[in-house]
């Protein structure tokens, strides 16, 4: 992680205690140990669960299914509950949102044909058959954020996921479809099964109505490759959003040693 | 474009109209002359010194941005196009002075589609189908 996306990760989880409620975080013995390292330890205040992820025995390859520790923590996690990102920030208050709907994701996505790839050319597990009344034409959903009220439809949607990703270890070409298939488009497929609605936070990412969601996302590619952006939206993240935190004790490390300097 | 954010009424420190135009004087000679920010130096830390500003963190600010400005014309990113004219902001660059003086690359939307020809492959570090390099809510953050 860069300077940008651990201060992003730490401004996520204070904005959301400040505005949103109680933050856990879900993740690894090494996870933990690079949490450990960077004095970030008390930062959720739902505090750090390493035992889900450390015990569980799932057959899912990581590398091809590289986010299926978010679904795995996911499952652990009772409904109604809120999945985020730790490149996510939720701005303000969005109690009112969730109580509009049953699932409610970030935003669509295009289906595009390179990433969500048609059912015939996704590598399937031995004995694996998709359920003929999957509909292949619903938009998947971009799950950086995902809010889920019903117990149900939760482990609905994750035994799915689960049954195309347990041995499922025919190496793709690319290291994308895979994944996005299990998390994102089939959640669409999903709900569109369920006949239960995903709203979403934005209607497309780019939206400058946008006034509730600061997401990295393909930025940290550019951020772990150059580090004057680094710097400078580490700058900025903190001059735009220092004051909501100043008098958080976390974040004051950052006001006052300003670490990022290039 | 209008920042509609609250958070974005930071910092609005204001220099005096001299050493405004020391600065745009130094963009132009950097940018379009290949001159030296290192020549120009002292000259603005006098006067950061005059005007009780932080010479420290101007020139960090300084050299930051015509850093990024080499890899911009490198790689002609739009991303890092929209870093440098943030970056200018710190630096007490007018933001007009800015879109005249640097252009996008041919023009915002063109320069998106030749980048995005050459670099369209997708990685395993995000779980969307779009790697632009682009971040969602960027406009919240002045960018």
């Amino acid at each position: 992680m860069t300077d940008a996306e651990i201060l992003t990760m730490v401004i996520s989880a204070l904005l959301w205690q400040k505005y949103n409620g109680s933050i856990k975080l879900y993740t690894d013995n090494r996870g933990y140990e690079f949490i450990k390292e960077h004095d970030l330890l008390s930062l959720w205040d739902g505090g750090i669960d390493t035992k889900v992820l450390e015990d569980n025995s799932y057959p899912i390859d990581p590398q091809i299914f590289w986010a299926a520790g978010k679904l795995i923590a996911l499952e652990a996690q009772t409904a109604p509950c809120v999945m985020l990102d730790t490149d996510l920030i939720i701005t303000r208050p969005i109690n009112e949102i969730l109580e509009s709907s049953a699932i409610i994701a970030l935003h669509p996505e295009v289906i595009n044909p390179e990433v969500y790839l048609k059912p015939s050319l996704l590598k399937q597990p031995k004995g694996y058959k998709f359920p003929d009344y999957y509909n292949w034409e619903v938009q998947p959903s971009n799950t950086a954020f995902l809010y889920i009220k019903d117990e149900l439809f939760k482990t609905y949607y994750l035994n799915e996921s689960k049954k195309f990703m347990f041995k499922n270890t025919e190496k793709p070409q690319e290291l994308i479809s895979q994944m996005v298939f299990a998390e994102q488009r089939l959640l669409s497929i999903c709900a569109d099964h369920m006949k239960s609605p995903i709203n979403y936070l934005l209607t497309n990412p780019f939206s400058i109505s946008n006034n509730n969601v600061i997401h990295l996302w393909g930025l940290k590619k550019i951020l772990r490759e150059n580090d004057k952006i680094n710097a400078i939206l580490s700058k900025q993240l903190i001059k735009t959003l220092g004051e909501e935190l100043s008098s958080n004790s976390h974040f004051q490390r950052y006001l006052k040693n300003q670490p990022f300097d290039s | 474009m209008q920042i509609k954010s609250e958070f974005t009424q930071g910092n609005n420190q204001q220099i005096s109209f001299t050493f405004q135009k020391i600065i745009s004087a130094l963009f132009v000679d950097v940018v379009l002359h290949s001159g030296s920010f290192e020549t120009r130096k002292k000259l603005v830390e006098t006067y950061c010194k005059i005007e009780n500003l932080s010479y420290a963190e101007l020139e960090n600010n300084l050299s930051l941005f015509f850093e990024l400005l080499e890899d911009y014309r490198e790689t002609n990113n739009p991303v890092f196009y929209r870093f440098l004219k943030l970056q200018a902001k710190s630096c007490f660059f007018d933001e007009h002075d800015f879109d005249l003086l640097i252009k996008p690359a041919n023009d915002l939307e063109r320069g998106l589609e030749v980048w995005t020809q050459n670099n369209a492959t997708p990685t395993s570090c995000d779980n969307s189908s779009s790697d632009l390099g682009e971040i969602v809510g960027g406009h919240l953050i002045g960018l």
